[in-house]
Parts: C-alpha cells; sequence; structure tokens
C-alpha cells in the first residue's frame, strides 16, 4: 500500500515509489532521496516535525510538509 | 596555479582548505556579490598556489545565493575565479552521493585530483575503497586524507605539485553542458542520471564488511522531544554565563588602557585641533569597537565548537517546528543568537537560510535582541531608577529588570517577525532539507580559525563605520557657532555657582557650557519637543543622538553634559539624580528611567548594523524600513511606559 513519507512510522524501512514534483525534488535527489532507495525515517523533532531520515548512512532532515510529497512504499 | 576547492557540505572540505594553508588565508567576497569567498596561499615544492574554497553544494545545481557562484564560476572559462586545478573533497564514507559533483566538475574537461577526505570513518564503517582502480577508472590522481587530524597533507601536496595538467579525466556523460538555473527538469533528470551509473560503478570498487547498524547514539537524547530543550537551554545557560562573566574582564581592561591612551596622547601631542582629533575622537572611537572583541570572540567560540561537533544541526531540527509560526526558521536560531553579543556578525550569519523570505525576516528582527553595546546604558539606568532591593527573598530587583530588558527585545522580535510574515510576500516556496553530520570531537584549529575570522570582520565591518561616525560626533559636539558659544561662556563666568567652584569644577562646567552650545547641542536642542512626551530633556537628546555611533557611548555623553569629570559612574549616576529640569521636577525619574530602557531595548541605534542589512539585503530599502520601524517602536514604546509608570 502506497502511502507518503509524511505519515510512515518511525524505525521502518520504505521504499521510495516516487516524489511529486516540488521545488525541493533536485535536491532531495542529490542527497540521495529517489525512487527505488530504502530510507527509513529514524527521528521526529516534538511535534512530529521535521523528521529526520536514513539515507544509506547519512542522517537528512526535511519538514513534514515537504515529506507529503514523498510517496512510499513498503518492500 | 590558481586551484578551486570544491565538495559537498559536511565533507571536511574545510579541514582541507585549513590544512594546506594554515593561517595564510583571506576572507572576501566574489566580485561584485556579497557571497563569502575563501581564498589562500599555500607551496608545494618551489611553487606558490592560490586556492579558493568555493561554497559546499551537493551539485552544479544551486538552491541558495551562495551556491550559485559555484554554477557562475565554472559555466564560465573566462572567470576571473575559473580554476586551472579542481580539488574535489569527498567522504570516502559516503561515495555514491558525493561522486555525482566531482563527475558534473570532471566532466566540464576541469583537471582535477579527488580528494578521499575522513579515511578514517570509512575504515571505521568498514568500507574498502580499491583506490588504484578508481584511479585508473577515472583518469585521475586520487589521494586519501584525514583532514580533520591533518593527515595527508604531504600526499596532498606532492599529488598537486605532479599534477599533469593537460590529463583530463574520463568522462561519465560526454558533451556534457551545464543546465541553465531553471531547467529543474532537466537537472533532476541529469542527477538520476548519474547517480544511476555511479552507484553501477561504486559497486566495482567498493566492498562493504558487514554494514554496521545505523546507531542513534547521542541523538536519542539530544534531540529528544523533552530532554533535547533541556540539553539546549542548559547549553546556552552556560555559555552566556561564561560570556558576560568572563568577558567582563579583558573588556574593562581594554576599556581602560583606551582612555588612558586618550588621556597620554591629550598630554603629550602639541595641543590644537589635530591632537584632539586623535584623543578625542579617533581613538575612543577604536576603543568603541574593539572593547567588544572579547565578548564577540568568546561568543564565537561556542558556536565554532557546537558547529564543529555537530549538535548546530540539531539545533536547527528541533526549533525548527517552533520557529515557523513566527515566519522563522531553524536556522534563525543561531543568528539570533550570535546578535545577543552583536548584530552584525548575526545578519551575516543568516547567509545559511535558503528561504528568502525567512531569511529576510530574520535579519529584520535580530537587531531586536539586546546586543551587547546596550550593557552598560542598561546598567547605568537600572542603578539609576530600580532600587537595589530583594524580591520573593532570592531574586535581586535590578537582576529582574535586566533580564526582563532582554526577554522584551526577544518578544519583540517574535512579535515583530508574525507582523512581517503577513506582509512580506514571495512567489518562490522555501524548503528545509539539511544534513545532519556525525558527531565529531571539535578540532581547535579550525574554531580558532572561526573565531579569529569573525572578530576580524566585526572589527574591519562595523569599525570602519563606528570610527567614521564617531569622528562626525565629536566634529558636532567640539564646534559650534562663535557667537553663541562666546555668548555662553560669558554667562557662565559670571554666575554665581561658577565663582564660587574649584578649579577642577570650573573645568567641567565649561565643557558642559561648550557641548552645550555646540552643534550637537543645538542638535539636542531642536529635538526636545519631540521628546518631551517620553520625559526626556536636550541633553538626554543629546545622548540619544550620540548612540548613533554606538549606544554605549551614551554613557560617557551624559558624563560630559553632567560635567562629570571622573570615568567612574558613581559620580554619574548620584550627578543625574539630583538633576532637575527647567520647571524644577526630576529629570530622571522611574517613569523617564523605564522609558528611556524600552526606549534602547527597541530603537535602531546602529549605523554598522543598518549598513551590514543594506549590503546583505542588496538595497537601502530593508534598512530604512528597520531604522523607521523601529524607531516607531521604540518611540511608542517609550512614550506608552512614561506615561503608565508616571
Amino acid at each position: 500500500m502506497e502511502t507518503t513519507l509524511a505519515t510512515w512510522p518511525l524505525n521502518k524501512p520504505g521504499k521510495i515509489v516516487r516524489i511529486q514534483h516540488g521545488s525541493f525534488r533536485k535536491k532531495l535527489y542529490e542527497l540521495g532521496v529517489f525512487p527505488g532507495e530504502i530510507i527509513t525515517p529514524v527521528l521526529a523533532a516534538p511535534l512530529g516535525d521535521p523528521l529526520a531520515i536514513n539515507v544509506s548512512g547519512s542522517l537528512i532532515s526535511l519538514r513534514k510538509e515537504d515529506a507529503c510529497f514523498v510517496v512510499m512504499t513498503e518492500f | 596555479m590558481k586551484i578551486a576547492l570544491f565538495g559537498n557540505p559536511n565533507t571536511g572540505k574545510s579541514s582541507v582548505f585549513n590544512m594546506l594553508t594554515g593561517m595564510r588565508q583571506h576572507v572576501g567576497n566574489f566580485a561584485g556579490i556579497t557571497v563569502e569567498k575563501k581564498s589562500g596561499y599555500f607551496q608545494s615544492g618551489t611553487l606558490k598556489h592560490e586556492i579558493i574554497d568555493f561554497p559546499g553544494v551537493y551539485s552544479l545545481y544551486p538552491d541558495t545565493k551562495d551556491e550559485e557562484v559555484v554554477h557562475n564560476v565554472l559555466n564560465n572559462p573566462s572567470h576571473a575565479d575559473f580554476p586551472e586545478l579542481a580539488l574535489v573533497v569527498v567522504d570516502a564514507s559516503n561515495l555514491e552521493r558525493n561522486l555525482v559533483l566531482f563527475s558534473q566538475i570532471a566532466d566540464l574537461g576541469i583537471p582535477c585530483i579527488l580528494v578521499l577526505n575522513m579515511w578514517d570513518l570509512t575504515k571505521k564503517r568498514k568500507i574498502s575503497i580499491d583506490v588504484e582502480k578508481l584511479e585508473t577508472e577515472l583518469g585521475i590522481n586520487i589521494v586519501t586524507t584525514t583532514a580533520r587530524v591533518g593527515i595527508g597533507k604531504e600526499r596532498l601536496l606532492d599529488a598537486i605539485s605532479k599534477v599533469d595538467l593537460s590529463q583530463k579525466p574520463k568522462v561519465l556523460l560526454s558533451d556534457f553542458q551545464l543546465c541553465s538555473l531553471d531547467e529543474t527538469d532537466k537537472q533532476e533528470k541529469e542527477i538520476l542520471l548519474r547517480r544511476e551509473r555511479i552507484t553501477e560503478f561504486v559497486q566495482r570498487i567498493q566492498t562493504i564488511d558487514t554494514p554496521e547498524k545505523q546507531q542513534l547514539g547521542l541523538d536519542k537524547w539530544l534531540v529528544h522531544p523533552v530532554w533535547g530543550y533541556f540539553v539546549f537551554v542548559g547549553i546556552l545557560a552556560v555559555v552566556f554565563q561564561f560570556i558576560y562573566n568572563f568577558a567582563a574582564v579583558p573588556m574593562d581592561w581594554l576599556d581602560l588602557r583606551f582612555s588612558e591612551l586618550s588621556a597620554w596622547l591629550q598630554n603629550t601631542l602639541p595641543a590644537g585641533a589635530f591632537t584632539d582629533l586623535i584623543a578625542e575622537g579617533i581613538v575612543p572611537g577604536i576603543g568603541g569597537v574593539v572593547v567588544f572583541v572579547p565578548q564577540i570572540a568568546l561568543l564565537f567560540f561556542f558556536i565554532a565548537i557546537l558547529e564543529e561537533s555537530g549538535y548546530l544541526a540539531r539545533v536547527v531540527f528541533i526549533m525548527d517546528r517552533l520557529m515557523r509560526p513566527f515566519g522563522l526558521n531553524g536556522k534563525s536560531v543561531v543568528p539570533l543568537m550570535s546578535s545577543v553579543a552583536c548584530a552584525i556578525p548575526g545578519v551575516m550569519a543568516t547567509r545559511t537560510i535558503s528561504d528568502w523570505k525567512e531569511r529576510l525576516i530574520t535579519i529584520l528582527v535580530a537587531p531586536l535582541m539586546s546586543c551587547s553595546a546596550r550593557i552598560p546604558v542598561y546598567t547605568l539606568l537600572i542603578a539609576l531608577v530600580v532600587p537595589k532591593k530583594m524580591v520573593g527573598g532570592i531574586f535581586e530587583l535590578q537582576g529582574l529588570v535586566l533580564l526582563a530588558l532582554y526577554l522584551l527585545g526577544i518578544v519583540a522580535a517574535l512579535v515583530v517577525s508574525i507582523i512581517l510574515k503577513q506582509f512580506i510576500r514571495t512567489e518562490k516556496k522555501g524548503f528545509m532539507l539539511l544534513e545532519m553530520p556525525a558527531y565529531r570531537v571539535p578540532i581547535w584549529k579550525n574554531v580558532g580559525l572561526m573565531v579569529y575570522e569573525k572578530a576580524r570582520v566585526f572589527v574591519i565591518d562595523a569599525g570602519k563605520i563606528i570610527l567614521a561616525i564617531s569622528i562626525i560626533l565629536w566634529a558636532l559636539a567640539k564646534y559650534g557657532p562663535e557667537e553663541s558659544r562666546k555668548v555662553g561662556q560669558e554667562k557662565l563666568a559670571k554666575s554665581t555657582a561658577f565663582k564660587s567652584a574649584n578649579d577642577e569644577d570650573k573645568e567641567a562646567m565649561k565643557s558642559a557650557v561648550d557641548l552645550e552650545t555646540s552643534y550637537i547641542g543645538i542638535l539636542g536642542k531642536g529635538i526636545e519637543p519631540v521628546i518631551r512626551p517620553l520625559g526626556y530633556d536636550w541633553k538626554i537628546g543629546i545622548a540619544l543622538i550620540t548612540s548613533f555611533a554606538a549606544r554605549e557611548v551614551f554613557v560617557g555623553s551624559l558624563s560630559t553634559i553632567y560635567s562629570v569629570q571622573s570615568d567612574e559612574v558613581k559620580p554619574l549616576i548620584k550627578r543625574m539624580k539630583d538633576e532637575r529640569n527647567s520647571r524644577g521636577e526630576l529629570v530622571f525619574t522611574t517613569a523617564s528611567g523605564v522609558s528611556m530602557m524600552v526606549f534602547y531595548v527597541f530603537a535602531m541605534q546602529c549605523m554598522a548594523t543598518l549598513a551590514v542589512v543594506k549590503r546583505e539585503t542588496g538595497s537601502w530599502k530593508w534598512p530604512t524600513v528597520q531604522l523607521i520601524g523601529m524607531g516607531a517602536l521604540a518611540y511608542f514604546g517609550a512614550w506608552l511606559a512614561f506615561v503608565l509608570l508616571s
């Protein structure tokens, strides 16, 4: 089932299906967040926002409103 | 040779730069823009090289103004900063991501040396890279370093001296041309294509034994929903405790030395206008700048440690959600913190905020944070109108008032941010994507260089403006229309108070009349009708005007106006307490004192900050908004305080 990174449970690895258009999509690609990659949200700041995700060993933080654009699925 | 340093953020690029150049570095701006350009010199063999440390980027397609520089320089081979040789620094433990930038630079046909940095971490993560194979595959020289601790310097220097500039690296995408800045779709496609090929390629040269499971470690506590804030507030408390307790010693010392120097010059040099200019205008002007250096250096010492250790990225992370309702950004925290020492480095620290609107709001509200130049003013006024007594048995009232003034500044900054958020419109919506680096022990050399650099920028940027204004104000206070000066002195000579005074007091009374009849005295009297509703008279008016050089000048001006000879504050306070206006009422009451404190919390009385804001925002529009807006806030705030309390 597809859902977005914003609602993906913490510490559960998931596969990126696609990233909906946003001005930051290029930056996500550069940081290693692109379709096919396995990422794991590992930290949530207080109030659940922003999130920090583990992308092949590095920790990337992004706002929840931006995480809505990242469509995830189980693998 | 002209060398350029490129790399992703958090790859230790600055460490490589520091390792090569040591102290032989210089921070300026790229031609025509306000992007910081760090350059330096070093020698390999007998050759001297110039090296430029470009802003850290993930690719040649920028998201911020700073990052645009990299694109613009590399896209234009005739650019003055176009390199003959590129050193591309990569985090060897994260090759796949880091090689995207490298492949772009290589595809442009620029001779490259690849620096595999963080080699110690790579080994620790049990990642082995076949460097020789990588060299042949890429067709370039590769050097492995752990630049943080200076390992690999000799190898890197050796590689630079042996480099063959005619040898072009092998290309990943043939006939590569950079997309233009607005071709986002093409840029995205290119990044994905590069990444795909690089992943394939890296698999051939890299093996990872038992990939270690990512441990959260310290983050479990440092970004914890509750403990995270405790830790942050605790760190802030320690930092500010240090700044206020320990910086005072060197600051007082410097202050004293500059007064002594002034007095010495006055007595040694032949009397005349030129000596006065040096002893009363220039030396105190320079002193007024230098005296703040210990505090600014100490604050940046702590900020550098927090940044070097990787903690600052966590502060951004836990503060972002809290700052956003105000139109600010998690990254606004550091600039606002810096502004408590001085708004100038604070405003400059906003360059890391990629969202223009959030950056602008941070710049506009930063001067509302109470900076160190306000402390002498606060201290004087509190001693004057706030009684020394305990509240609730444990708190000292004077200390509480000082705390309240700081809080007033912070609250004002947040409220003004909310208002500005409604008015400032931008088309481009910002985002915040941030890499949180692994925790590391800070390297003292890097910390030292950052402190030195920030102090230098303060002394030069703020210094020249404060000095210029000091000299202008000195001249305005020194000279006045001859006729009225003569009349003033004659009147004084006839007065009974003057006749009965001793010689020292006579001198003081003469200087007071001189100031009253100077141009600045005339200005002070001119603005009296405007400031009377706030409870001030023309004498305070003079002090307010002189504060435009630097706020702390307020104290010195009052000393002169009230003809207090001593440098000590106590006689001044005694004198001010007795001061009565023309109607025989006390001038410094609780109402007028508090009104003045409020005025100093809000008013934009710093030309140096205005000049830096102009430079950072590119027009006089925003400094003007700041000057008028904060001025109005100060005026109405002070008026309200005066009316409520009297």
